[in-house]
């Protein structure tokens, strides 16, 4: 039935220039769906790795960059609302992405010295103690160091952290003095702690030369 | 007339050749001529001057009284009684001739050139002259070479001539016209050309061979029109490849100036002619002038004088000039040392052949000429010379010896007794006897002198051979039906004729009466008496009984007077026609033809059939007068619409084979009204006769009145009867045939498309006769359609049939033809019994056996319609089925409207469209044909409307517009359409299996699944932290 037909192949003749459409676009189309899928994959690890953080560490969510991550997400959804990637809003995508995640290495760079320093000064303390043992906690917790949005790094720190705990409570150190290392760690130790107890373990333990005197700085904090 | 002695007589008096008959009877019949001319030189027709009678000429002349070489020519043109008066010289001088002097007479008898020459040995004079034996063994060489071998000897000697022409002769050619005519001699078609049997070497030949049938007047030379060329002769030469030397000669004689070159080419090779002939006869060129001069010789040894007589020196073709030569020398000169005897000369020749063929330098030497002129008969001269030839012939052989023996005197001239015909005319020669005109009368003599011999004719042979002979003939041995010869009767008199016929009722009788009273007798129908003796047309009653012929009462009128004879009184000139109604001048030959239809006609009442079939004779002049005359006439003198018949019906019968009017027992063609064999039916059919061959199809002729009475009489006596059969097709059965021409003409309207409903409702009477021809001049309807139109149109029968419809109606008006008046109630009451009928006319009312052809055809025409219109009807509704199915299967409905094809076109238009922009190979369909879709939508309205219908009529009226011409553009379109589709298909699918298939497309439903996925799992989770 012609009548029919015509209409028919007509229709057939639009999706077919559609296709053609799409076949002449192919390429580029596949370099931006690569580029979307990198950037979605990155975004899901920055995501799985800000995840563990929050959940496993005592840092502090950080809002903003929550936000911002949303905001890569979001941008990658609407990238593909069209049925393919669009490659403008990809590198919109990507653009946000880029800045959110220097974001978040330099919140890190903070936030790591706040959960490693302490520690890592105290085992620096005991070192001479348990030299390997320390040795290994410091290079596991030093891993992290470096913010790459990987959840494997934090759980390496997490797992150094959590070792060197364990390490320096093996020691059986007074209360006095691993308040005194704890101070020391976190740079609020002052004169006033070096009691006797301390000072014997500190030449007990011949640790005179490593310890210096500074004056204390009053920070306001914001 | 002595008949007894004239039947064992006639055959030897009555010779047309003068030297054929006996001395006795050649003196018998001698009459003396007095009108002859003398000359000095010669003249061709020479007029005034003195005329002499042969005796003054014998005395001055002939009988050379002087004794002096003389050289004399009679001449005059042939039949004149040149060999006549020779001889009657011959026998003249021969009683009165000196001892010392030899006659010889050369005679044609012997024709041939060998013939003449043992005509002169056998002279008893020449017995002694030298190398006699050598000339008898000349002449006795009979030819034995074969006739073809013998004509193209003379035909190539004639080249061999051409080819050695030296400039010897008088006439001359270039040297360069010489070498074309040799080619043209020497080329085949020429050649058969001139061989034909009335050609120039046929002629030769027969003045060559022995025992060919001669004629005397025959002359052995070349024509100018043996080599005129036509153009057919032409073509045959050059498509037979021509030399182009012959060609050139050929097309100089075809061209305007030809004749005057043939004539030069014929007078150039006549000078070979004598030469040509004694070299093929076997004489060479010497030999007949020295067997001449050796007479002379042997003459003068014996001391004789020699006076010549030839016949007739034509015969002499070939050593003619030889001849002329050893004649024209005298006696007084010496030849050879040796002395010749004194010649005197007396040759008969023709105008045409002195004038022709005597070199100047022998005309020069003639010493006389003695010119006879044609008419050299006055009138009692024709008298006489009838009269003598009868007295002869009623003589016997004794008695003309006996006169002959004593010195032929005149006084002693016997004259022979009556036995028949004592009462009829005589005439009076010298001395005061009388001789009877039995079976001729003074009257019949110059009627057969004036209209029986034909121009040119009218010479002493023919008188003899076409007049004395046939009619003593026909008087001796055929007495009972005297005059039974043909002969042309120029003095018909119809009132005489009426008045034979009225009396005497033996058909045959009545002729042969009319015909003596009418060529004998004065042809009046008069009577008187005069001293005691009833005169009937001038024919005293007596000789009635001689020849048993019925008498006659006939209007008594008064004696001529003394001094008014009722013979003509001036001299009979040639062609003068001599009929009482002179001034009325009924040529002679339209006189004859009436005559002819007159006495086949007569035949018709006795034997009551008739074939007049043939159109020429007599036959064709009654075909002509029952054909075409009668029916003319009849046609337009009858009123035919005044007598209710319309004039298309009187046409049809006119033109038809059947005829107005037929003769009874006519063997060919049957007629409305049958003439019968009858002396009444006679008259009539010569009244028309005459009215067409006297008076040129008008009344302007003698006695017109009398016929135009007779035919108008008979008209009015005949037409009721004649009326009626034209209006009837069979007795009491009018003919109908307009009523099967309208049928076939709406027929014809409705299939030739020029009326184009549904119904006749709308077909009026201006329909039918205005012609609005359906200029198309192609269609779409079936091959049985189209094969019907094509047979009704075969020998213009659907013209012919309009032109009935159109013709049938019309009233004309007197003095108005152009004026068109309609027999309006007579149309319609047809017309609407027509339309009542649906066309149909019931097999009991054809009338298809109708002797009329033309009204019957009307009946075939019809016939050949319907007998076909059924399959044509099914077979148009087949096709416009299978046209319009393959619309609704296209468009899947059944339903088409102006809307559904108004989408489609769309449809269509947006597939190419679209197709042009896929870049889809397509060819773009036109849509020219499709514009008008009311149109199309009405004429698959039209189609569907039949679909289901039988009646033959009401389909054909649905095709009549021929709807499927409208649809087809409509079909080529989804046809084209149907084809571009599937070549899209095919390449939308060929360029999807390259771009990937249906995955380049498919994959676009899931192709961000997962990442979609991840995205929403990641922003929950981001929610989580968030909330957390």
């Amino acid at each position: 039935m012609i009548f029919e037909e015509l209409a028919k192949t007509t229709k057939d003749m639009q999706v077919l220039q559609k296709k053609m459409s799409i076949q002449r676009n192919r390429d580029a189309q596949e370099a931006t769906d690569a580029k979307f899928r990198v950037l979605l994959s990155q975004a899901d690890q920055f995501v799985a790795a800000i995840d563990y953080l929050y959940s496993n560490t005592c840092s502090e969510t950080n809002t903003e960059i929550i936000n911002s991550i949303t905001d890569v997400l979001n941008t990658l959804e609407s990238a593909i609302d069209s049925g393919l990637a669009d490659s403008d809003t990809v590198v919109k995508a990507e653009n946000i992405y880029k800045n959110t995640q220097n974001e978040m290495k330099k919140d890190w760079t903070k936030k790591y010295s706040e959960l490693t320093g302490a520690t890592v000064s105290t085992l620096e303390a005991i070192k001479g103690i348990a030299t390997d043992k320390v040795d290994e906690c410091v290079e596991k917790i030093k891993t992290a160091s470096a913010w790459e949005s990987s959840s494997q790094q934090l759980e390496s720190m997490k797992e150094g952290l959590d070792e060197a705990e364990e390490l320096i409570l093996s020691l059986g150190l007074d209360e006095e003095i691993k308040t005194f290392l704890q101070n020391t760690t976190d740079g609020k130790a002052t004169l006033k702690d070096l009691n006797d107890k301390v000072l014997k373990w500190i030449r007990d333990e011949g640790l005179e030369n490593k310890i210096r005197i500074s004056f204390a700085k009053v920070i306001t904090k914001l | 007339m002595n008949s007894e002695i004239a039947k064992e007589r006639i055959s030897y008096v009555a010779r047309p050749d003068s030297i054929t008959s006996s001395d006795g009877d050649f003196l018998a019949t001698h009459v003396a001529i007095k009108k002859l001319k003398v000359l000095d030189k010669f003249e061709l027709a020479p007029t005034g001057g003195k005329s002499h009678t042969e005796e003054e000429l014998f005395r001055d002349y002939i009988s050379n009284p002087e004794d002096k070489h003389q050289f004399i020519a009679v001449y005059g043109q042939s039949g004149t009684g040149k060999s006549h008066l020779i001889r009657w010289f011959e026998a003249r001088y021969e009683q009165n001739k000196p001892k010392d002097e030899v006659i010889l007479f050369i005679r044609r008898s012997d024709n041939t050139l060998k013939g003449t020459i043992r005509q002169l040995l056998e002279k008893p004079e020449v017995q002694g002259i030298a190398n006699k034996d050598v000339y008898e063994r000349l002449v006795k060489a009979a030819i034995s070479v074969e006739e073809n071998k013998l004509k193209d000897m003379i035909y190539h000697n004639f080249i061999i001539e051409v080819n050695n022409d030296n400039d010897e002769q008088d006439l001359k050619i270039t040297n360069v016209k010489r070498k074309r005519l040799v080619s043209l001699l020497n080329n085949e078609v020429m050649h058969d050309h001139l061989m034909s049997e009335k050609g120039p070497i046929e002629r030769m030949y027969s003045k060559i061979a022995e025992h060919t049938l001669v004629d005397r007047d025959t002359i052995a030379q070349f024509q100018a029109s043996d080599f005129v060329v036509s153009s057919e002769l032409f073509e045959d030469l050059s498509s037979a490849g021509a030399d182009p030397k012959a060609e050139k000669m050929a097309r100089e004689l075809m061209s305007d100036e030809g004749p005057e070159e043939a004539k030069k080419i014929a007078d150039y090779l006549n000078q070979f002619v004598g030469e040509v002939i004694q070299r093929c006869a076997g004489i060479e060129p010497g030999d007949f002038k020295q067997i001449f001069l050796d007479i002379r010789k042997e003459l003068y040894r014996l001391d004789k004088k020699l006076t010549l007589f030839i016949e007739d020196v034509t015969s002499f073709t070939g050593v003619d000039t030889a001849l002329l030569d050893a004649l024209i020398e005298e006696h007084t000169g010496k030849r050879d040392g040796e002395n010749l005897c004194r010649i005197s000369s007396i040759i008969g020749t023709t105008n045409n052949y002195l004038q022709n063929n005597f070199k100047d330098n022998h005309k020069d030497r003639i010493t006389k000429y003695i010119y006879i002129p044609s008419d050299v008969l006055d009138e009692s001269g024709l008298y006489e010379f009838v009269a003598r030839y009868l007295n002869t012939m009623s003589l016997t052989e004794e008695s003309i010896s006996d006169w002959v023996i004593n010195h032929a005197n005149p006084e002693d001239y016997p004259i022979h007794d009556v036995i028949e015909g004592k009462k009829w005319e005589y005439v009076t020669i010298n001395n005061g006897k009388r001789i009877c005109l039995y079976p001729f009368t003074k009257r019949s003599i110059v009627y057969f002198y004036s209209n029986v011999l034909q121009n040119g004719h009218q010479t002493p042979r023919y008188i003899i051979r076409d007049i004395i002979e046939p009619v003593v003939r026909d008087a001796i041995f055929n007495k009972e039906h005297f005059p039974s010869i043909e002969i042309v009767n120029v003095n018909d008199n119809r009132i005489l004729s009426t008045r034979i016929h009225t009396q005497i009722s033996d058909e045959k009788e009545a002729d042969r009466l009319l015909k003596f009273l009418s060529i004998w007798g004065d042809g009046t129908p008069n009577q008187y008496d005069k001293n005691n003796e009833v005169y009937i047309s001038d024919i005293p009653r007596g000789v009635f009984d001689d020849f048993s012929l019925p008498i006659l009462k006939l209007d008594i009128v008064v004696p001529p007077t003394e001094g008014k004879q009722p013979v003509v009184e001036q001299p009979v000139a040639p062609n003068t026609i001599v009929v009482e109604q002179s001034t009325d001048a009924v040529p002679a030959a339209k006189i004859k033809k009436v005559d002819d239809a007159n006495k086949l006609l007569t035949k018709w009442t006795n034997e009551h059939i008739i074939d007049i079939s043939a159109t020429v004779g007599a036959a064709g002049t009654i075909h002509s007068a029952v054909y075409d005359e009668i029916p003319d006439y009849l046609y337009t003198a009858i009123n035919w619409q005044a007598e209710g018949v319309t004039l298309d019906n009187a046409k049809k019968v006119k033109d038809s084979s059947l005829l107005f009017v037929a003769l009874e027992g006519q063997t060919k063609k049957e007629g409305l009204y049958i003439l019968p064999a009858s002396w009444n039916s006679i008259n009539i059919i010569l009244a028309f006769i005459r009215w067409k061959e006297y008076g040129n199809k008008s009344w302007n002729y003698p006695d017109a009145d009398f016929d135009a009475y007779l035919i108008t009489t008979w008209t009015e006596s005949i037409k009721k009867e004649l009326v009626k059969k034209v209006r009837e097709y069979k007795p009491g059965k009018e003919a109908l045939y307009i009523e099967a021409a309208i049928s076939a003409e709406i027929y014809r309207t409705i299939l030739n498309g020029e009326f184009r409903e549904k119904t006749l409702k709308n077909f009026n009477s201006q329909v039918l006769l205005a012609s609005k021809p359906n200029k198309a001049s192609t269609n779409s309807h079936c091959k049985e359609w189209n094969s019907l139109v094509s047979l009704m149109g075969q020998k213009g029968a659907d013209q012919n049939n309009q032109q009935t419809v159109r013709g049938y109606f019309n009233i004309e008006q007197a003095g108005a033809r152009s004026v068109v008046v309609l027999d309006a109630p007579l149309l319609s009451k047809v017309f609407g019994k027509i339309k009542r009928n649906k066309l149909v006319i019931p097999d009991e009312d054809k009338q298809l056996d109708d002797k009329v052809k033309l009204r019957k055809d009307a009946y075939a025409f019809l016939d050949d319609i319907v007998e076909r219109i059924d399959s044509v009807a099914k077979a148009e509704l087949e096709l416009g089925r299978d046209k319009i199915q393959r619309i609704y299967d296209a468009f899947g409905d059944d339903e088409v409207g102006e809307e559904e094809l108004a989408e489609f076109v769309d449809r269509a238009k947006k597939f190419f469209a679209e197709a042009n922009q896929t870049q889809i190979n397509v060819k773009e369909c036109s849509f020219d044909g499709v514009k008008k879709l009311p149109q199309i939508e009405k004429a698959i309205s039209d189609i569907a409307s039949v679909l289901d219908e039988t009646d033959p009529l009401t389909i054909i009226m649905a095709f009549s517009g021929d709807p499927v011409t409208v649809i087809n553009p409509l079909i080529e379109l989804i046809d084209n359409l149907e084809n571009e589709v599937e070549k899209a298909k095919t390449q939308i699918s060929s360029k999807l299996s390259l771009i990937g298939g249906d995955s380049a497309g498919g994959e676009d439903s899931g192709r961000y699944d997962a990442e979609l996925k991840c995205i929403l799992a990641n922003k929950s989770k981001l929610e989580g932290m968030v909330n957390a």
